[in-house]
C-alpha cells in the first residue's frame, strides 16, 4: 500500500526582522521545523509530541501551506503539496482538514452551527443547493453526537467538547482522507478528552481517516496513536511504533518525557524514578551545534556537540549518538 | 460515542432557534436607561423633522408681512398667528426653518456617518487582513492625508466648487473615513490571528469571502458604536461650516446656518431665533451620544 502522505525533510523557517535591522542587513532565519520525514499510511495515526515550542504546530501549518515550508510532502497521487500553487492546493485543502487546539476560539461567534459546519461545503462544494447542504451538515452533526435541531444555535451556548465537536464535524463534513489535529483535547476536561478521542477513533474507522494528531499529552497520544514522533526544537529524536517507543525508548528525551507521565497507581507513581530534565528549551534562534538535545541531555559527550546524529531509517529510528535505554546515571 | 448526559441536556433546553450575539447586545441596550433616553429623544427629533412640516402653518420661504421689520416686538412665538417657534428677521416662520434645518442637519451627519463607514470599513479590513507591505503603504496613506487640515480642504472645496449640499456631503464623509479605518484596521489585526479565521483559510475560503464572512460581521458592533458617535461629529462639522457662512444655501438652510442666523440677531433682544434651532441641536447630539454609550456598553460587555 502506497503511503497516503509522505513527508521528507520539511522545514518551517521564519525570517526575523528587528526594529533596529536596516533593510540591507542580512534577516535573521529561524528555523520552526527542521528536516522531519515520515511517511502515512491510510487509515493510520501518527501521534506528534513534544514540549511547547517544539515546533508541532508549526509542522501541521507547514503542511496546509499556513506558513511558507519546504522540502517535500507527496500525496498519494503523487502531487508534492508544497509545490502546487495556491489555486491547485486549493483542490487538496478538502481532502485534508484541521481540528483546532481551542474549539471555541475556532468557530466563529457571529455564525450558526449550520453556517459554521456548512462552509468547507460552500467553498468546495458551490453546486450543491441550500437544502442539500443542510441534510449534510444535519448529517455530520449526528455522527459526531450533536443534535440536529441545535443546526440554528450559536457556538456560544455550546460547552467545551461540544465546540470541539463542532470543529470535529466542520473538518469531516467534507469527507477529507487527512485529518490533522492539533492539540485537539488539550484545552477539555479530562472526562470530556476520553469523549472525544473516542469519537475521533470511532470516525476514523468509519470513514478511513488518516490522522496526524498533536499532543503534548503522552497518554492521549498512546491511546489513539500508531506511531508516536517526538520533537525537539523542530527536530525529530525519535520515532517508532507506538508500543515499541512507549515499551523501549531509545532517545534519553523520549525517556524523560515518559518518566514524567503520572502512574494511576500510588505504590507504582512512589517507586518510580523520574529524569528531571534541567534548564529550559533552548531559543530556536541559536540552537545548540550538533544535537540540539545535547546542552540537556546527561548522555552527552564531547562529540555530541559535532556531529549531528542521524536518525537513519527503518521502523525506530533515534536521533542520538548514544542511544539505549535508561541508565542508572540519568534518574536522581 | 455520543455522551447521552450532554444530549439530554441539550434536548430539554434546545429551542429551535439559538440566540446570537446580536440578541444579547439587542437585551442590554434595552435594559440602559440612558441610552433608552437617548433613543427616545432621537426618535421624537426624527419624527419632528419628517412630520413637522405638516403642523406647520406657514411654509418655510413665505414672508408674513405683519411680523417683517418688527421682528423684536410681533415676531415671538404665539399660537395665535401660527409662528409657534416665532420668525426671523425676514418674518419666516422659524418652525418651519426648524423642522428644514433638521432635516438637513440629519442627513448630513447620516449620509456622512455612512460613507465614512463604508469606505473606513472596506479600506481598514483590507490593509488589516493582507497586512505586510500593502499595510504599511496603505496606513502611511492615511497618516499622510490626516496630517491634512480638513476644515481647511473641506472649506476650499466648497470655495472651489460652489456651495452645494451634494459637496458638503462628499466632503464630510471623505475626511471621517479615515479614523473609521485606522480603527477597523486595529480590529482586524487581533481578529486575523484568531482560530476561526485560520480554520477557514485552512479549508481553502478566499480572501475577500474571509473578509465579508468572518472579518467584518465580528467589526459591526465596532462600527456601530462609532458610527452612532461620528452622526453627531459630522452634524458639527456641518454646522460650523454653515456658522461660517460656507455651508447649505438660502433657501435651504440647517441647524448650524439658523443658529448663526440667531446668534447675529440677538442683540435686538429675539432670543427665540437662537433658542429652537439650539434646542434641537443639542438634543440631536445629546440623543446620539447617549445611544453610542447604550451601543458600546450593549456591544462589548468586557469593555467596562
Amino acid at each position: 500500500m502506497s503511503p497516503l502522505l509522505s513527508v521528507r525533510d520539511l522545514c518551517v523557517t521564519f525570517r526575523i526582522t528587528r526594529g533596529g535591522d536596516m533593510p540591507w542587513t542580512a534577516p535573521r532565519l529561524l528555523r520552526a521545523v527542521n528536516g522531519v520525514s515520515f511517511d502515512l499510511e491510510p487509515g493510520q495515526t501518527l501521534g506528534v509530541v513534544g514540549e511547547s515550542g517544539c515546533g508541532k504546530s508549526t509542522l501541521a501549518r507547514g503542511l496546509i501551506r499556513m506558513v511558507p515550508s519546504t522540502g517535500r510532502a507527496l500525496w498519494q497521487d503523487g502531487t508534492d503539496l508544497l509545490a502546487l500553487s495556491s489555486r491547485q492546493m486549493l483542490r487538496y485543502r478538502s481532502r485534508i482538514q484541521m481540528v483546532f487546539q481551542d474549539p471555541l476560539a475556532s468557530l466563529n461567534p457571529r455564525m450558526t452551527l449550520g453556517q459554521i459546519i456548512g462552509e468547507p461545503l460552500r467553498t468546495h462544494r458551490p453546486d450543491l443547493s441550500g437544502a442539500e447542504r443542510r441534510t449534510r451538515v444535519a448529517g455530520m452533526m449526528e455522527r459526531v453526537g450533536l443534535l440536529p435541531q441545535m443546526i440554528s444555535r450559536y457556538p456560544h451556548e455550546f460547552s467545551g467538547g461540544q465546540c470541539q465537536r463542532i470543529g470535529i464535524a466542520r473538518a469531516l463534513v467534507m469527507e477529507p482522507k487527512l485529518l490533522i489535529c492539533d492539540e485537539p483535547v488539550s484545552a477539555l476536561d479530562v472526562s470530556i478528552q476520553a469523549q472525544v478521542v473516542d469519537l475521533l477513533k470511532d470516525l476514523q474507522r468509519d470513514m478511513g481517516l488518516a490522522m496526524i494528531f498533536i499532543a503534548h499529552d503522552l497518554s492521549v497520544v498512546k491511546h489513539i496513536a500508531d506511531e508516536v514522533m517526538v520533537l525537539y526544537l523542530g527536530r525529530v529524536m525519535e520515532k517508532a511504533p507506538k508500543a515499541r517507543l512507549y515499551a523501549d525508548p531509545q532517545h534519553p528525551y523520549t525517556q524523560a518525557l515518559l518518566s514524567a507521565v503520572p502512574i494511576p497507581d500510588p505504590v507504582a507513581e512512589r517507586a518510580k524514578k523520574i529524569i528531571a530534565l534541567e534548564g529550559d528549551l533552548p531559543s530556536p534562534m541559536s540552537p545548540p551545534s550538533g544535537c540540539v538535545f545535547r546542552t540537556r541531555c546527561r548522555r552527552g559527550k564531547p562529540d555530541c556537540a559535532e556531529t549531528v546524529p542521524d536518525p537513519g531509517t527503518g521502523p525506530h529510528r533515534t536521533a542520538c549518538l548514544y542511544p539505549g535505554p535508561v541508565r542508572e546515571v540519568e534518574t536522581g | 460515542m455520543v455522551s447521552t448526559a450532554e444530549q439530554t441536556t441539550a434536548t430539554d433546553v434546545a429551542p429551535k432557534k439559538g440566540r446570537s450575539l446580536w440578541a444579547d447586545a439587542r437585551r442590554r441596550f434595552l435594559r440602559n436607561k440612558a441610552a433608552m433616553l437617548g433613543l427616545a429623544i432621537l426618535v421624537f427629533v426624527a419624527l419632528f423633522a419628517v412630520f413637522g412640516g405638516l403642523l406647520a402653518q406657514w411654509s418655510n420661504e413665505e414672508l408674513d408681512y405683519n411680523v417683517m421689520g418688527q421682528a423684536a416686538q410681533l415676531g415671538g412665538p404665539s399660537l395665535e398667528n401660527g409662528h409657534y417657534f416665532g420668525t426671523d428677521d425676514l418674518g419666516r416662520d422659524l418652525f418651519a426653518r426648524t423642522v428644514q434645518g433638521t432635516q438637513i442637519s440629519l442627513a448630513v451627519g447620516v449620509i456622512g456617518a455612512l460613507i465614512a463607514c463604508v469606505v473606513g470599513t472596506v479600506y481598514g479590513a483590507t490593509a488589516g487582513y493582507l497586512g505586510g507591505r500593502i499595510d504599511s503603504v496603505m496606513m502611511r496613506l492615511v497618516d499622510i492625508f490626516m496630517a491634512v487640515p480638513y476644515m481647511f480642504v473641506l472649506i476650499l472645496l466648497l470655495v472651489m466648487y460652489g456651495r452645494s449640499i451634494t459637496i458638503l456631503f462628499i466632503g464630510v464623509g471623505l475626511i471621517s473615513w479615515m479614523e473609521m479605518a485606522r480603527i477597523v484596521r486595529g480590529q482586524t489585526l487581533s481578529l486575523k490571528g484568531r482560530d476561526f479565521v485560520e480554520a477557514a483559510q485552512a479549508t481553502g475560503v478566499s480572501t475577500p469571502v474571509i473578509i465579508a464572512r468572518h472579518i467584518v460581521p465580528n467589526l459591526l458592533g465596532v462600527i456601530a458604536v462609532y458610527a452612532t458617535l461620528l452622526v453627531p461629529l459630522m452634524i458639527l462639522t456641518e454646522s460650523f461650516i454653515s456658522f461660517l457662512g460656507l455651508g447649505v444655501q438660502e433657501p435651504m438652510t440647517s441647524l448650524g446656518a439658523l443658529i448663526s442666523e440667531g446668534a447675529g440677531t440677538i442683540a435686538y433682544g429675539t432670543t427665540w431665533q437662537l433658542g429652537f434651532p439650539l434646542l434641537f441641536f443639542v438634543l440631536t447630539l445629546f440623543g446620539f451620544f447617549f445611544v453610542g454609550d447604550g451601543l458600546r456598553d450593549a456591544l462589548d460587555p468586557k469593555d467596562r
